[in-house]
């Protein structure tokens, strides 16, 4: 008697096998998610069988299934999120110099930022709405950190930043700390927002400057944001204006499918 | 007292103002692309050993030397290898080629088959530049 035998037919297994048609029609759909490419083995066929009781060949259903699981997510993230609790820093040696430069865009396309006319704009639930210079931002008490950047594309570095601590800055302007958001507008039109327990938290600050040097323009000169509990694209470059508010408002990557708390 | 305001007047190493420099350099030439991809000031020993990588990440090699030609032109000396980092052989990159990934380094303006088809790099003429130096290495995104 032979030992080697066919596997045993699973019970689960589909009598006809799996249908292929969904992945050959969303073809193009998938192949246009690129900076996640390693999220494209996921968007299989099997995944989307998961959304129990959707037809995975309805776009707009799988979109709402898919967005429900997300905003899932970004409540977990919320409960758990700790506002105390330090992200690891690390020794100066270890700073990489210049940093990795991360955008929607190609390098080429960044525009440079006129310090000179550059004005921080603030709006919403905040009791002095006076617009900031970058002088007088320059002229804040500096906190400096050195942390590791993490993009969601999968790459990360240890960086120096320096700038105004966030949570110190809405205390300056007034603002009222007990609201949800603080979102941000950029001079690229990117929109960013953060929770408010992350806005408050001790490594968030409105970054100046890189490693002792002032912002290099594609780093996000004259300011931006950086904070120590999010991934990369949460941290708004370019940043022209602030808003202290109770509404949440999708922000360019949320607009995109992508988690918006999008902790680490 | 005068306040600090450093981002008054902000000047590249040449000290010219940086959207002049951009005018200037207008064209499709190596050095007006790389002007266009904000060249850093980086520290040669960063980039010696760093992997160089094609536009499809696979690593084309490592750098082992960073010169400056005769000419004033900084080349990146890398040990280009076509399989599986077997049997390098060194070639000279123009540093106008090439773009910084963080830790890695990117071939933006080089093709493969330019690697294939470069001469090999002898010792000779160039002249290595110390590892304590800094240079200027334009920006890469992938």
């Amino acid at each position: 008697m032979s030992l080697l035998r066919p596997p045993s037919k699973s019970l689960f297994r589909p009598e006809k096998g799996i249908d292929q048609s969904p992945l050959i029609e969303y073809r193009d759909l998938v192949e246009k998610i690129e900076r996640r490419n390693f999220l494209k083995g996921s968007l299989t066929l099997g995944a989307l069988s998961m959304l129990t009781g959707c037809d995975v060949t309805e776009t707009a259903q799988v979109q709402t299934a898919l967005r429900a699981v997300s905003t899932w997510n970004d409540h977990a993230q919320e409960l758990i999120f700790r506002p105390n609790h330090l992200a690891p820093t690390y020794d100066p040696s270890q700073v990489l110099k210049p940093p990795r430069f991360n955008a929607h865009y190609e390098v080429e396309d960044v525009k440079p930022v006129d310090a000179m006319t550059w004005r921080l704009e603030l709006f919403g639930l905040i009791g002095d709405k006076q617009p900031w210079t970058a002088t007088r931002m320059f002229s804040l008490p500096e906190q400096t950190m050195i942390i590791r950047h993490i993009c969601i594309e999968g790459w990360d570095y240890i960086g120096e930043w320096s700038g105004v601590n966030l949570r110190a800055f809405l205390q300056t302007v007034g603002a009222d700390l007990n609201a949800k958001y603080v979102a941000f507008q950029c001079a690229d039109g990117y929109t960013e927002s953060l929770d408010m327990a992350t806005a408050l938290h001790p490594q968030t600050m409105l970054a100046l400057k890189y490693a002792g040097e002032v912002l290099p323009d594609p780093f996000g000169y004259p300011l931006r944001l950086r904070t120590a509990t999010k991934v990369g694209f949460k941290n708004a470059k370019w940043v022209t204006a602030l808003e202290v508010t109770n509404e949440f408002q999708q922000t360019y990557y949320s607009k995109e499918g992508f988690n918006w708390f999008s902790g680490i | 007292m005068e306040m600090h305001s450093p981002m008054v007047d902000r000047k590249d190493s040449e000290g010219t103002p940086l959207p002049e420099r951009l005018a200037r350099l207008e064209g499709d030439s190596p050095e007006a692309r790389m002007s266009r991809r904000y060249p850093q000031k980086i520290r040669v020993a960063r980039l010696l050993d760093a992997e160089i990588v094609a536009d499809d990440r696979k690593v084309l090699g490592l750098i082992r030397q960073v010169v400056r030609a005769p000419d004033g032109k900084i080349r990146l000396i890398v040990a280009y290898s076509r399989w599986l980092g077997l049997f390098p052989r060194l070639v000279a990159v123009p540093i106008e080629r090439v773009g910084s990934l963080g830790q890695q380094v990117g071939s933006i303006d080089m093709e493969e088959s330019e690697y294939i088809a470069a001469p090999t790099w002898v010792e000779g003429v160039d002249h290595p530049i110390s590892p304590d130096e800094e240079i200027r290495i334009a920006l890469a995104k992938r």
